[in-house]
């Protein structure tokens, strides 16, 4: 071998690296930059798909955005997102830990948890990871993205029957500032669900104070005030709704409300007398609809329902008195109350439109 | 590779390390991480990148029958025309260096090997590139070494330090690295080179975290042993992955003789046939071009279904033997981790399918499986069960791999008693010196008492020719051949000359002893010592007689020094 210089040969060596690591440098850029586009392309095609319900094949998309950028939170839970839809959330459970395990406030990852373990009949679990995508961190529009996961909690917590829970949500929700009309609307049906009729037409009646030809509100409104009991503003604002609207609903609601306000005990510019009237009417009612169930069933303690029934007949048959005061009144309808009891206890509330109006006000009377 | 001067070596005072070489090599193993890391990066990445264009996403699927046959046709005028030395894998290329050509790889070589195979695998052919990365990162230490006026003891003691530093880099694994140098390429673990092979292996993956970041080869999921039944399971993976390994050998092996036999000037267009093939499978399944480590993660994940992965399994088997076969450029490292994961996917999904509370899912035997098959194929138990365990970073699966690995191990062992790269060597006609062979190279060896001035005599040797040579050289048979070829060793046979083909044979690395023990047990007194590169290739005869005076010799000289 011939003589060498051998610091030229370390300062050829040491060239040689920095030509190699700018090589590297750049190769390893392109590759991120093409990696990322392919990446994103694919993704966007998944999330197109996934939007058009074409889940098998989001699906492959996805995957291959995935396998370019695990680290990318948002297309690792769209995927997710994509096998609970196709069916296999135990696949995608595993990705929804691994986005929670690097950021575990992150938000969407824990409504995709959550959402899965709804999904998946846990609702207890659910609950708190809503709770923790409620209060979690969002990179863009949070609190548009914290808003759309408390509405998804109360609708879960609907679907439980959670009501106080639920309660708790929805004014939670309603304290929040700048929610637009269509925020509210789902805000005061929730509260009508929530079992808060009150607050319900409240919001409703504040809708409908900013635009009064709105007939989804009165709508609402009058099913609030219905709920509430107060049926001549249930009926003026299912009247009002019905200019807006040819719903057959909204008709069918009027003659309820035509009903109840016939059969109604309670108005305090009600006569004696009046009163009385309604009470034999609601007694008449009750006592007709328990004879009818005790006769298609006759296997259910007939001595009870008997001496009961035979009781209100008598009321019913009996004369009117000659003076009639607000406690007769009262006694009666006492009597329609045990016979309801009665009713509800053998048979179970009904489903049946003709004895809505009777439900309406025995469960208002008698709650 | 010829020898450097004292002079030049005296050189080597300008870092202060006056021939003290020893330092100069950790110094050097330093270097050799930085060049062999940023140049195995490199290529990774152009192969990547080159692949992508190949193959645009959605592209037609008419790209997946051309491509990969453009490509073996095109690597395989250059590996004829212009780098020979680049053809196959590499492993066995870097041991016949290291052990044959005093660690002498040249940069041709090199060169030829990063062009060749970036073309071949970024073209979908069905073959590795850690295999390759190897050969170019102890051809660059080979070189580095060569350039600083190294001696060749030492310039064959960085070889290993280049290899190790690519697998770590290609790997992204430095100790499984450091392990398959000194069980693979060195074939011994308490191998006295183990520093520098450590520290260039370290560097290089450094390297390779300071420019690609801190990705994992395989993103794996989090390993569990859901219940010790699935012990049993992994015995089962174990059978499955040997059995499966040694189909793949013996394909890889069986075809590769078919080749040979093809006629010379059909060398060039071989590859070509290992890319049709590919080409085809790929045609119907994608996921059997290249490397296919993306199609591992999947498996790895879970979430392929079990025929696909059964399917890609058995493909793959076909595939990677004859791309590799027809002597494309390319490794089976990469092949052997995907057939390993689709044996496990498979055993994993039909265990999990049939036992669903007591199983981990179907990713975890897929990871254990990519080190049984590394066990079954390569054979370095050790190796794959390190490499794995790097892998997870999780200390739980050691227990499962290595029940999995050594059952693997072993059964290939038994079906298939020569490992795979010793057997490429053989037809290649190179025998490899063997641990002992090796164990024994200090003092006197064949080749320093052959007579290598008495020539070997015509295949249809005349008896009185014979008689004449044999009473010459007091020995009772001599080599007979024609043409500069060893047929065969003749000895008289009552008036008749008795030619033997099948012969024993020392070589010129052998030490004394070594080479007196062939003689005692084949029970001759005169061997032919031949070359390793090619065992037809006669060296020179060393005779009975003569090691005896030789030891004499040495005997009379330690009584004189006494």
């Amino acid at each position: 071998m011939k003589a060498v210089p051998h610091l030229r040969v370390a300062l050829a060596l040491a060239l040689i690296a920095g030509g190699l690591l700018a090589v590297d440098r750049f190769l390893a850029s392109t590759e991120t930059r093409e990696l990322a586009n392919e990446a994103a392309s694919a993704y966007r095609r998944g999330t197109s798909l996934l939007q058009q319900k074409k889940n098998e094949q989001a699906l492959e998309f996805l995957r291959r955005a995935h396998t370019i950028e695990r680290q990318n939170s948002e297309y690792e839970l769209h995927l997710a997102s994509a096998l609970v839809a196709v069916g296999m959330p135990d696949d995608a459970e595993p990705l929804i830990m691994d986005a929670l395990g690097r950021r575990p406030v992150d938000g969407a990852a824990n409504l995709a948890e959550a959402r899965l373990l709804a999904g998946k009949g846990r609702y207890s679990e659910a609950e708190a990871f809503f709770h923790r995508a409620v209060y979690g961190v969002w990179h863009e529009d949070a609190a548009k993205q914290r808003k759309a996961a408390r509405f998804e909690l109360i609708e879960l917590l609907a679907e439980e029957k959670h009501k106080h829970e639920m309660l708790a949500e929805l004014i939670s929700l309603e304290a929040e500032p700048g929610n637009d009309i269509a925020t509210r609307k789902r805000l005061a049906h929730l509260l009508l669900l929530a079992g808060s009729p009150v607050s319900a037409a409240s919001v409703y009646r504040a809708l409908t104070d900013t635009d009064s030809t709105d007939g989804g509100s009165l709508n609402g409104l009058g099913e609030a005030e219905l709920e509430n009991g107060h049926y001549r503003a249930a009926r003026n604002a299912f009247l009002r709704a019905a200019l807006h609207s040819q719903d057959v609903a909204i008709q069918a609601r009027l003659q309820l409300l035509d009903q109840l306000t016939t059969l109604d005990p309670t108005p305090r510019q009600l006569t004696s007398l009046e009163k009385y009237h309604r009470s034999v009417r609601i007694l008449d009612l009750a006592r007709t609809d328990l004879k009818q169930l005790a006769e298609s069933n006759p296997l259910k303690d007939s001595v009870q329902i008997g001496e009961l029934l035979k009781r209100a007949s008598d009321v019913v048959a009996k004369p009117q008195p000659a003076h009639v005061s607000n406690e007769l009144a009262e006694a009666v309808l006492s009597l329609a109350e045990q016979v309801w009891r009665v009713r509800i206890q053998d048979f179970g509330v009904g489903t049946g439109q003709e004895e809505a109006a009777l439900r309406l006000i025995l469960d208002r009377l008698a709650p | 590779m010829p020898d450097e001067s004292e002079p030049e070596r005296r050189q080597l005072n300008w870092t202060g390390f006056a021939n003290r070489e020893d330092q100069l090599l950790i110094a050097l193993s330093l270097v050799i991480g930085v060049l062999v890391g940023l140049t195995v990066v490199a290529f990774m990445l152009v192969t990547g990148r080159l692949s992508a264009r190949m193959y645009p996403p959605e592209s037609e699927a008419w790209r997946r029958v051309l491509v990969p046959l453009a490509g073996a046709l095109v690597s395989g005028y250059l590996l004829w025309r212009y780098f020979p030395g680049a053809r196959g894998s590499g492993i066995p290329q870097t041991k016949f260096a290291l052990f044959l050509d005093d660690g002498y790889i040249s940069l041709r070589t090199v060169f030829g090997k990063l062009i060749c195979c970036s073309i071949s695998l970024a073209s979908g052919i069905a073959l590795g590139r850690e295999g390759p990365s190897v050969q170019i990162g102890a051809g660059i230490a080979s070189a580095v070494g060569r350039r600083f006026g190294l001696s060749a003891e030492n310039v064959r003691a960085l070889v290993p330090a280049g290899a190790s530093a690519a697998l770590a880099a290609a790997f992204n694994t430095p100790i499984a690295a450091v392990l398959f140098s000194l069980e693979e390429i060195l074939g011994d673990l308490h191998a006295p080179v183990l520093g520098s092979v450590v520290l260039s292996a370290a560097t290089s993956w450094i390297v390779l975290h300071l420019i690609l970041g801190d990705q994992p080869l395989f993103h794996v999921p989090a390993y569990q042993l859901v219940s010790p039944a699935e012990f049993g399971i992994y015995v089962v993976l174990g059978v499955v992955g040997g059995l499966g390994s040694v189909c793949f050998v013996k394909l890889l092996l069986g075809l590769r003789v078919w080749f040979r036999r093809l006629p010379r000037w059909t060398l060039w267009l071989q590859p070509a046939i290992g890319g049709l093939t590919v080409g085809l499978l790929g045609w119907f399944q994608p996921a059997v071009l290249g490397v296919g480590y993306d199609f591992v993660d999947r498996v790895l994940g879970g979430d392929v279904p079990l025929k696909t992965v059964i399917l890609l399994g058995v493909l793959k088997i076909v595939a990677t033997p004859v791309c590799y076969s027809s002597g494309n450029a390319g490794g089976i490292f990469g092949p052997s981790l995907f057939v390993g994961a689709m044996m496990g996917g498979s055993v994993g999904s039909i265990a999990h399918t049939l036992f669903p509370g007591s199983t981990a899912s179907p990713g975890a035997y897929a990871l254990v499986g990519m080190g049984t098959a590394f066990a079954g194929i390569v054979r370095t138990p050790l190796t794959s069960v390190i490499m794995i365990f790097e892998m997870t970073r999780d200390y739980s699966i050691i227990v499962p791999l290595m029940i999995s690995n050594l059952i693997s191990f072993f059964i290939s062992q038994k079906l298939q008693r020569q490992p795979i790269y010793e057997a490429l060597a053989h037809q290649e006609g190179v025998h490899l010196p063997t641990l002992a062979e090796r164990g024994g190279n200090s003092g006197l060896k064949a080749a320093d008492l052959m007579l290598t001035d008495s020539p070997m005599l015509p295949r249809l040797v005349a008896i009185e020719q014979l008689r004449a040579q044999i009473e010459k050289a007091n020995c009772s048979s001599w080599p007979v051949g024609d043409d500069g070829r060893l047929y065969g060793m003749a000895r008289d046979r009552q008036g008749v000359p008795e030619v033997r083909s099948t012969y024993p044979s020392a070589y010129p690395d052998l030490s004394l002893n070594q080479t007196l023990e062939i003689m005692r047990e084949h029970k001759v007194d005169a061997l032919p010592v031949v070359s390793r590169a090619n065992i037809h290739h006669l060296l020179g005869i060393v005779t009975l007689r003569r090691l005896l005076s030789v030891y004499q010799i040495q005997e009379q000289h330690e009584a004189e020094s006494e």
